[in-house]
């Protein structure tokens, strides 16, 4: 072997290690060397003897000497808002707006920065109140749009993250530097690095599903691009499996007729090992992929029309998540297979919807999309917290940016109100998984304008998010092209402040 | 390289940049070690950092500085420079890297953009070493670079060898070895022809011990017709080619001409040149045959709606701006379609620019929101010539054309030519402008009456005797619609009008048209054939016999409901129109006498009927008619009835059926003719920089078309005029543009060794990845330009090389330095394309059908797939026969629900330019390869095919099924774990008989019946293995 190997982080697997991993499995169930039949070697390994030849064990597991610390969230349910929903409209409440309406935008607020090409130069532009008003909710007192009843009477349990700012002003750069901490396609998403690093507790679905579902009748809907949810340079196995938004999410699950679940498991095994040779001879790493993803699809093939069958939810559950949840492809179905998938180990659960981008909708479109996903996301809050869940799984809902606080469109042509994107300021909210409930961290100034009081940077909270995962965002690496790579690139503080 | 890309990206910056920030010296551009290069390591700096707000967007310029040319750089701010050649301390820009202050720090800290210590340290460097700009990589000119010299000179087959070989001794290491002669084979059947090949098709090859044995297979399967395809996905992919038109309804369009073109001039090896001005401009040009008008189809692909609702003006923004991403994505790699709203941010392209560019298109006719109608059509040999006949016949059929209106006209082809000694009300010559005289006929060209757009023609007036009749036939004039002109005449007269009309001289220029006389079809869309014998006289000249009806006739001449390669024009060049009296000018048919006595006796059947008050079961205007008595009738009257009666009487009766059944046939046949949309051009529309990309906004300035201003040979017309898409193919091709040969062959090279030199192969830009080996792109183009464009030259320029033929397995030393495999110190290794793991399959089990071209197919797809399509509501059903096992390439391509087999392996929708494809493995590609039908029943064909022919015992037969699959013997291990699995499968079915029969059964592929369904099913176990190995479908 090389001597190069000393030189790696041994938490740092590199397509090398990888193959070095694999071999010395190999080795030990090389059957040629054993003489130990197939058959043999099945029962020797029980029900997962295939997953175990077939996956390197950190799928399974996630890489040696991970979780850093002891987690407090085990998976991640994270209800992505596509298009940005507006964080002045919806959760950071200013006194001061109302009284600035109308008016020009102050220049010390806006000098210097940079907004998307539709505002180009701010000056000049007018301010812009909320377009409904704000009520506090719970012991906490939290401020919350009406448009957003639901989520208000979970405040309780909510902790809102108020200062949150990001580096990218488009939305697809923005989402894609959320998820991956760059704003180039091309990196490993949270989930891809999550499902590296823990490994995969579900015996039988992706450790990383996506899904998508975009408001009926908004003018806006955002494109879904797979590299979203892309594994980047980590192995293909780690990147999202994209579910449908349909009845069948994943289609071709059924046998064919004249096969039977007992002669398709005697010619997978043998796939398996067959395949197994080619990775011997070449040191291919996608064989290795290919292996544990013919397994997970005969999983699949068992788990997916159980985890789609709701003839087990009452209706006084499905009633929480609002009428839409008996329509697939919605986000309230999409809520509630979050829940069913979280129930099932699933790590990462991306359920991402689109219809947030208000540029001249906001007294049309906002309240509809509002409504949309609303209910279903506190009723997935209320759902988890009944069945125990809520506390060792972390919700976070919120989009890549927020919205000026200044108008976009003409003041006096109220149909038409619309706000810009903006970067400099924004909410999100977490719930469960060790985070602090009713709370809320961080503030922006007083128009809402800059992230004025902790902020938190889009690095900050991918340093949360994993912390609450039990892992050190500084140590969990990939080299590769000479470089090790993280999620939170070279930035990234923890908040400490939210964790419970 | 795992790069999870998308193919719809071109809003989005590069991972390039990325690792140019990063990257040790073995990945940059060759320079000697510490020296700067400005292309390399500051361009895409100052870009990343700085030209946000001092860059070529001139509306984002703040400080009035610009970083982005030398001039702007070096501006003396008063008293002060941003960057002082030489003087790192002395100029401002480094004092606002370093500074401690948050005020004053560039880039901006709310920026969140940061330059690290490195980043710092090299704009020092650049400075010192006196801040030499150079221009982008890839807007210099291409120049050719004398191949280095290298240690290993044995490696070195063709001159590719050096440059790569160069690098990687640079790097400390040697050339993988050459792959064994079996890898190669498949290598190059999977990137050549794109599927796997079959054992007797390199039984020869692997053989072949003779020098030249390597070359000689290559040039047999750059012969192959299946080459022509397999090149044809990678570009139907950039041209984004759909079945579909891809917004709201995603409704179903003809277009597979288009792409059987695209595979004829692989396979034709056109030159690059000459397939860019054929799609860009076919229409344009002087010489346009059918493949240039279907060529120019490309103009068409473009993703376009139906919706109602939808605006016009919007999307003919869309389509504008759809069309330069598109022509700058393909042809020059580039993203000037940033330019839409703003300048470019990165590269030096304008809004301006991406106007201009647009302004070339603003000439396509089209539909904005609505049906794009088939404007082409394409009889197949057979076709045309039943279509002809069928006319014929119905032509010299005795049948009178009274049948749809109140007239009487009859149209045949003058057997004495053009007749001059009438007394003509009008002579016209239709488009001239001049007036023609023939005998004692003067034409004019004046018309009263005249609707319509005639534009002059220059036609070949071939070889006719009379200098005033080739005159005239010269200035013919040809519309796009219909032409009209009211002539007055009095009303019950009998006319007798002359069609003079144009007959192209042999060759492919046919054309048609129809004449409406007051909305009555006189010529009804007769071809004017193209024949050997044309400029006789006799063959010039149609004659109508025509009633007027009222005081004026509406004679109206429509373009040709396309035909063949016609060019659907009305080509008729001249009328005269001369009141005739007497006997009619046609003879009679013959029942005619037996007809008129009939109607005569059947009048006067009515007439009493109507006297006794009886029921005649006839409508208003018969009765009325009758009711009058014959002398007194008017013209109107006489044809309504003999209109009436001609469809009821028995003297027709006969004629009747067989002229309806002739018509219904011809009918059918031209239904089925299949047809296409080509471009053509109508007045340009105009064409103004929209502010911020907001089509509302009228306040722009208009613009002409022009190709990017700072790109070389930008004057595209010395004479003033208006530049045309012709122009910029032109343009494009032309051997000084940068951008063309370094994007093609940047993309040939990915195609045969998985990643480009370039990684970016949609942007060459400022946020595109500089080329790992810049010297051996430039060589490439260069060579490229030099062999005249000639694609299949390169190709095997490329497939020939040492680099190459080298083995793809790789080892850790390598991994660890390249694990992108980025110094070709090996091939690549990678799972093949969609449409190849479904030709793999097929073929494997000898169910393709190989056949070049045809309509889409629709193979299996899951029930209620489409059920989310509407207007209309659609169903795919699958098609039956030959059809269902066609190649990948031909499946239908629906944009917003593409079969699912291909999207799971990564096919892309085809919106939008996609160069590059994902290559993903997921757990539902395995699903696909075990449960589509597709597959199931390929499984089993082949199972069928193994105990067929693969001899008696199962070691023979498995040997056959992995020569087959694999070209390869089967291991011993292999040997042991698949003759288990055939053994333990039949044990299983053999118990159960009817599972085994549904097995055996699977698909619609005719079942052989000699074979034991046990047997069948338990090697469609074996048979499935093998499909599904990683090897099968991957290319090693």
């Amino acid at each position: 072997m090389s001597s190069s190997w000393n030189i790696l982080n041994p938490n740092s697997p590199t397509p090398v290690r990888e193959r070095q991993l694999a071999i010395n499995r190999r080795h030990f169930f090389d059957r040629s060397a054993t003489g130990i039949g197939v058959a043999a070697l099945s029962s020797l390994l029980g029900r997962d003897g295939l997953s175990a030849v077939a996956q390197p064990s950190s799928d399974l597991k996630g890489l040696p000497g991970l979780p850093h610390f002891p987690p407090k969230a085990k998976r991640i349910i994270y209800l992505f808002q596509n298009g940005a929903p507006t964080h002045i409209d919806l959760y950071d409440y200013k006194e001061q707006l109302p009284k600035v309406h109308g008016k020009p935008v102050p220049e010390e607020y806006f000098r210097g920065k940079r907004f998307s090409t539709m505002t180009g130069n701010p000056a000049g532009k007018l301010m812009l109140q909320p377009v409904e008003p704000f009520k506090q909710h719970g012991q906490s007192g939290a401020w919350v749009s009406n448009f957003l009843p639901h989520i208000a009477k979970s405040a309780d349990d909510i902790c809102f993250i108020k200062s949150m700012n990001s580096d990218a002003v488009n939305h697809a750069p923005a989402i894609s530097f959320l998820l991956s901490g760059a704003q180039i396609p091309g990196r490993p998403t949270m989930g891809a690095w999550l499902n590296y690093g823990l490994g995969n507790p579900s015996q039988d679905l992706p450790g990383f599903v996506a899904m998508t579902s975009v408001s009926k009748g908004t003018s806006c809907g955002q494109i879904f691009y797979d590299f979203y949810w892309g594994s980047g340079f980590l192995p293909t196995r780690f990147q999202g499996s994209k579910f449908r938004g349909s009845r069948d999410p994943v289609l071709y699950l059924k046998n064919p007729a004249g096969m039977n679940p007992g002669l398709r498991r005697g010619l997978l095994d043998d796939l398996a090992e067959l395949n197994e040779l080619k990775f011997k001879e070449t040191g291919d790493p996608e064989i290795r992929t290919r292996i544990a993803q013919y397994e997970m699809a005969y999983k699949m093939q068992t788990s997916v029309p159980e985890l789609t069958d709701l003839s087990d939810e009452p209706d006084h559950v499905l009633d929480l998540y609002g009428p839409q949840v008996r329509e697939p492809g919605t986000f309230a179905y999409n809520c509630l297979m979050s829940r069913r998938l979280a129930e099932r180990g699933v790590r990462f659960v991306q359920c991402m919807h689109a219809g947030w981008d208000q540029h001249n909708s906001l007294t049309t479109e906002l309240y509809t999309q509002c409504k949309d996903t609303d209910q279903p996301s506190a009723g997935l809050l209320k759902d988890l917290k009944m069945r125990g869940m809520l506390d060792d799984t972390l919700v976070i809902w919120g989009g890549e940016f927020g919205r000026t606080p200044f108008i976009q469109g003409d003041i006096k042509n109220r149909p038409r109100w619309g706000r810009d994107h903006h970067p400099y300021a924004f909410t999100i909210w977490m719930a469960g998984g060790g985070v602090k409930p009713g709370m809320s961290w961080g503030a922006s100034d007083d128009l809402g304008f800059n992230a004025a009081v902790d902020p938190v940077h889009v690095h900050d909270l991918q340093a949360t998010i994993l912390k609450l995962m039990g892992i050190d965002h500084e140590q969990l690496t990939y080299r590769f092209q000479g470089r090790y790579h993280r999620l939170t690139d070279v930035h990234g503080k923890v908040v400490q402040g939210v964790i419970s | 390289m795992y790069f999870c890309m998308s193919t719809r990206r071109q809003f989005f910056i590069s991972l390039g940049v990325l690792i140019i920030a990063w990257k040790s010296a073995l990945f940059s551009a060759d320079k000697n070690p510490g020296e700067i290069d400005f292309a390399r390591d500051i361009r895409p700096l100052l870009s990343d950092n700085c030209f946000a707000c001092h860059g070529p967007d001139l509306k984002q310029l703040k400080a009035d500085l610009r970083l982005d040319t030398r001039e702007g750089a070096i501006l003396d701010l008063g008293g002060y420079s941003a960057v002082v050649p030489g003087k790192p301390s002395e100029s401002e820009l480094v004092v606002r890297i370093l500074t401690d202050d948050e005020d004053d720090l560039m880039p901006p800290p709310d920026s969140g953009k940061k330059l690290n210590s490195r980043q710092k340290a090299l704009l020092q460097q650049w400075i010192s070493e006196g801040a030499e700009y150079d221009l982008h990589w890839a807007y210099k000119p291409v120049k050719r670079v004398t191949p280095p010299k290298v240690k290993n000179e044995s490696f070195v087959i063709n001159d590719i060898d050096r440059f790569v070989l160069q690098k990687i001794e640079k790097a400390g290491f040697g050339p993988s070895d050459r792959a064994d002669r079996m890898t190669l084979a498949r290598r190059l059947y999977y990137d050549l022809l794109g599927m796997p090949p079959l054992p007797e098709e390199i039984e020869s090859f692997v053989s072949d011990k003779s020098a030249g044995a390597y070359e000689k297979f290559v040039e047999q399967l750059l012969n192959d017709p299946r080459y022509g395809e397999r090149m044809a996905a990678h570009w139907l992919d950039l041209v984004r080619y759909a079945d579909t038109i891809g917004y709201h309804s995603d409704a179903i369009r003809e277009v597979s001409a288009y792409r059987d073109y695209v595979i004829d001039s692989f396979n034709n090896n056109k030159p690059y040149d000459k397939f860019t001005i054929e799609q860009l401009a076919g229409d344009l040009l002087e010489e346009r045959g059918i493949t240039q008008r279907i060529a120019s189809g490309y103009n068409r692909l473009l993703q376009t709606t139906e919706e109602g609702g939808a605006q016009a003006k919007e999307y003919r923004a869309i389509y504008a701006a759809d069309r330069v991403r598109n022509v700058s994505g393909v042809w020059l790699g580039s993203t000037l379609g940033c330019a839409q709203c703003h300048d470019h941010k990165y590269d030096p392209f304008s809004t301006r620019d991406f106007y201009s560019m647009a302004a070339f298109f603003a000439d396509i006719k089209e539909t904005a929101v609505g049906r794009q109608n088939p404007n082409f059509k394409i009889p197949t040999e057979k076709q045309s010539g039943e279509i002809i006949s069928l006319r014929e016949q119905i032509r010299d059929s005795d049948f009178v054309e009274f049948d749809t209106l109140h007239g009487f006209a009859r149209t045949f082809r003058s057997i004495n030519g053009l007749d001059l000694n009438g007394k003509f009300i009008y002579a016209i010559n239709i488009g001239g402008d001049s007036s023609v005289k023939i005998g004692n006929v003067e034409f004019e060209t004046a018309m009263q009456g005249f609707t319509g757009n005639l534009n002059s023609g220059t036609g070949d007036t071939g070889n006719h005797s009379d200098g005033d009749l080739k005159k005239l036939l010269s200035s013919h004039g040809w519309s796009n619609d219909p032409v009209s002109m009211i002539l007055k005449v009095k009303s019950g007269s009998r006319y007798k009008l002359q069609l003079i009309v144009r007959e192209p001289k042999g060759g492919g220029h046919h054309r048609n048209f129809s004449v409406n006389i007051d909305g009555r079809a006189v010529v009804d869309n007769l071809l004017v054939n193209a024949r050997p014998s044309a400029y006789k006289e006799e063959s010039l000249v149609y004659t109508v016999e025509v009633e007027a009806l009222n005081d004026t006739m509406k004679v109206t001449l429509i373009p040709g409901n396309a035909i063949g390669s016609t060019d659907g024009v009305p080509i008729v060049n001249a009328l005269t129109l001369e009141e005739v009296s007497g006997q009619p000018y046609f003879v009679k048919p013959k029942y005619f006498a037996a007809f008129t006595k009939e109607q005569a006796k059947w009048e006067s059947e009515i007439s009493a009927k109507l006297e006794k008050k009886e029921d005649t079961k006839l409508t208003g205007n018969v009765i009325e008619a009758i009711k009058v008595s014959a002398v007194k009738r008017s013209a109107a009257q006489r044809a309504t009835l003999l209109n009436y009666y001609f469809g009821v009487a028995s003297a027709t009766a006969e004629m009747r059926d067989r002229v309806n059944k002739l018509r219904k046939s011809l009918a059918n046949v031209e239904k089925s003719v299949k047809t296409m949309l080509v471009t053509e051009t109508e007045k340009p529309r105009m064409t103004r920089i929209l502010p911020r990309g907001n089509w509302l906004d009228d306040s722009g300035e208009e613009v002409m078309p022009a190709v990017p201003a700072f790109l070389p040979k930008n004057k595209l017309r010395i004479d003033g005029g208006r530049a045309n898409r012709l122009d910029l193919a032109k343009w494009i091709v032309d051997s000084e543009n940068p951008l063309t040969s370094r994007a093609y062959v940047n993309r040939m090279w990915k195609l045969f060794f998985g990643t480009g030199l370039s990684s970016r192969l949609d942007d060459l830009g400022g946020q595109g990845e500089p080329p790992s080996h810049p010297e051996l792109l430039d060589w490439l183009a260069v060579e490229f330009v030099e062999n005249n464009w000639d694609m299949k030259h390169m190709a095997r320029l490329l497939v020939t090389s040492g680099a190459y033929r080298q083995t793809s397995v790789s080892n850790t030393k390598l991994d660890d330095v390249d694990a992108g495999n980025r110094l070709y110190a090996r091939q690549s290794r990678f799972r093949v394309d969609a449409e190849m793991v479904r030709d793999a399959a097929l073929r494997i089990s000898g169910l393709l059908v190989v056949q070049n071209g045809g309509y889409s197919a629709k193979p299996y797809q899951p029930a209620g797939y489409w059920k989310h399509l509407n207007f209309p509501k659609r169903k795919w059903s699958h098609d039956n026969g030959e059809n269902q096992y066609r190649r990948g390439l031909y499946t239908f391509w629906c944009r917003t629900f593409l079969h699912p087999s291909m999207l799971a392996f990564d096919a892309p929708s085809r919106e939008e330019c996609s160069a590059e494809r994902t290559r993903s493995n997921t757990p539902q590609q395995a699903l696909v390869l075990l449960n589509d039908p597709t597959y199931v029943e390929a499984a089993r064909v082949f199972a069928e095919r193994i105990l067929q022919n693969g001899g008696s015992s199962d070691e023979a037969r498995l040997e056959w099924a992995f020569e087959r699959a694999l070209s390869r013997k089967p291991l011993d291990e292999e040997r042991e774990i698949l003759l288990g699995l055939v053994k333990s499968q039949l044990e299983q079915y053999d118990d159960n008989i009817e599972v085994a029969k549904h097995a055996a059964a699977a698909g619609q592929w005719p079942v052989a019946d000699v074979l034991k369904p046990e047997a069948v099913a338990a090697w469609s176990a074996v048979s499935r293995a093998i499909m599904n190995l990683y090897e099968t479908t991957s290319r090693f």
